[in-house]
């Protein structure tokens, strides 16, 4: 699978403009804010139904502009599929392939997976342990649809288990009710469980040997899962801590509270790893993500390299343009500011190359 | 929009009051029972307000009726033995103009959502089952939408009646009659294979 061409329409700082793409490496170059970075983003609108960098639909609407359109050709095993996205202001998002609307934007998701690696991925190692839920559902979504719509189904339970336990001291609570949300958050939550614990353990072995190859060195990482799921089974975890739900009007335990831990040499990468094995730590990481969801779907998924230069050193770099020039890796995107550097970098890649100049 | 006089402009925004009527179509449909005879937009006035008045709800299953007990609880010949769970009215009209269904109903008047602030002493729920204990109801229907505040609704519902000699059914959910396999999502197609039939129930159901 790979995407053939794009058109975009009134998108960030594009008013109307086309590209097309190689199935090889496509390579991005342009000064500082002439819309590498939003050229990637409508690539991820297209495969995912969403925005990568710049979160809200409205964020992503050209200045004065009331409305974006993205319109995309994915060529897969000798036939065409066309994909669009239009959002109009304040209005509903319009996902269609060829030429037929989405009821719901979920269905979308997976269909033409993506991976990105970007400059603030570090984040995923510094910050709390949401960004790295979200970093992993959006993979698991990506490679199965059943982990997506269990996913979207324990949330809601859970909103309406925490909605409920917050107006809980108008009335006197009624166990049964809550016996119904923790059967079902259990039901859910232990689905998800497995689908998390089954792709820690399924990475694991990329993991390392990407940091090995990344690095060119000998250090061993591990990914660990945290899940309170662990311990015990969640419809015993919930009945135990609904005194202290109730008081603290949240669900209190969970899957909901799940974290990824990443240790270098036995080391938390948090406290104990320098800013170039966190980079490189979380590259690896995402290449093996890759390699996950490519297994799951039977497919090369996209991978997007945004501004890479910035956060490898020059041999971390070459490492890493090896990696992905091999068979393991479909079609890819690069952006750089830089067009000569890319150039020098890629000379004897074996892939077909492709070069985007913006101005 | 200015009006012309104080009468129309109050008859235009109760109009806009209504669910799918906006301002524009509001002032059309006065414009319109201002053209019509005096005694027609009685009669429409009429119909309006009777209905309000009299209209009641049945005391057993909470539809609405024109008298204590609805046409179909009062039916002798339908089975006083199963009962159907409807969220709402337009549930059970949906249900009855299939003509396969002789039982009879119960209307909750909505599902539990803690998030809109309905929890489960805002619905229908103790009539029911006291209704169970009292009449011997033998089978329970839930016919309510499969959302998460449908299905918190059902086990709820069951969870209440776990003491009772009642069988619970659900109805079938799967591939829409006349659709194709190939538009069916995913998720539907998938329930439909894990919970398949024996060809001889498939026969009978046509």
């Amino acid at each position: 699978m790979h995407l053939e061409s794009i058109h975009i329409n009134s998108f960030r700082n594009y008013a109307k403009s086309d590209f097309s793409f190689a199935d090889g490496i496509s390579i991005i170059t342009g000064p500082n804010g002439s819309g590498k970075t939003n050229l990637l983003d409508a690539v991820y609108y297209l495969c995912v139904g969403k925005s990568y960098f710049n979160g809200q639909d409205g964020n992503n609407v050209k200045h004065a502009e009331t409305h974006f359109f993205i319109k995309g050709c994915f060529a897969d095993l000798g036939r065409t599929d066309t994909v669009t996205v239009a959002y109009r202001l304040h209005d509903v998002k319009l996902i269609t392939r060829n030429e037929v609307k989405y009821e719901k934007i979920a269905a979308h998701t997976g269909r033409y997976p993506v991976v990105v690696i970007d400059p603030d991925d570090t984040l995923l190692v510094v910050e709390g342990s949401e960004e790295r839920r979200r970093l992993i559902d959006n993979i698991l979504s990506q490679a199965d649809t059943a982990y997506l719509e269990a996913l979207i189904s324990y949330n809601k339970f859970l909103q309406q288990r925490n909605s409920y336990l917050k107006q809980r001291y108008s009335q006197t609570t009624d166990h049964v009710l809550m016996d119904t949300f923790d059967a079902q958050l259990h039901r859910y939550g232990h689905q998800l469980h497995d689908y998390r614990l089954n792709l820690i353990q399924a990475i694991e072995p990329d993991f390392n040997s990407y940091y090995e190859l990344l690095s060119g060195g000998r250090e061993r990482t591990t990914i660990a899962y945290q899940s309170d799921l662990a311990q015990a089974d969640l419809l015993q975890l919930l009945k135990g801590s609904r005194d202290k739900d109730m008081e603290y009007q949240r669900t209190t335990l969970g899957i909901h509270r799940d974290d990824y831990i990443i240790s270098l040499n036995g080391k938390l990468l948090k406290k104990a790893g320098s800013q170039g094995q966190k980079k490189t730590a979380i590259v690896a990481l995402k290449l093996a993500l890759y390699q996950f969801v490519r297994r799951n779907k039977q497919m090369m998924p996209l991978l997007l390299l945004d501004d890479i230069f910035d956060k490898l050193d020059p041999d971390r770099l070459k490492n890493l343009l090896r990696c992905i020039d091999g068979d393991a890796f479909g079609q890819i995107m690069i952006t750089d500011t830089e067009p000569g550097r890319m150039l020098q970098a890629l000379e004897t890649s074996r892939k077909k190359l492709h070069y985007i100049y913006l101005t | 929009m200015n009006f012309p006089s104080k009468l129309i402009e109050d008859a235009v925004s109760e109009f806009e009051k209504l669910p799918g009527i906006g301002h524009k179509t509001a002032l059309r449909l006065v414009l319109h029972l201002l053209k019509q005879q005096p005694q027609q937009a009685q009669q429409f006035v009429d119909a309006i307000s009777r209905m309000r008045r009299e209209v009641q709800y049945c005391r057993e299953c909470h539809n609405i009726s024109d008298a204590d007990l609805c046409a179909i609880c009062s039916g002798s010949k339908r089975n006083h033995k199963l009962v159907c769970v409807v969220e709402n009215i337009r549930d059970v009209i949906a249900i009855e103009s299939t003509q396969q269904y002789f039982g009879l109903y119960h209307v909750l008047g909505g599902v539990i959502s803690p998030l809109e602030g309905i929890g489960p002493e805002k619905l229908q729920i103790d009539s029911l089952t006291r209704r169970i204990e009292a009449n011997g109801i033998e089978e329970v229907i839930m016919a309510l939408n499969p959302t998460v505040e449908g299905d918190t609704t059902i086990y709820y519902l069951s969870k209440k009646m776990e003491h009772l000699p009642v069988k619970i059914t659900t109805l079938s959910r799967g591939v829409a009659f006349g659709a194709e396999l190939e538009y069916t999502d995913d998720m539907t197609l998938a329930r439909s294979i894990s919970s398949r039939l024996p060809y001889e129930n498939y026969l009978v159901q046509r």
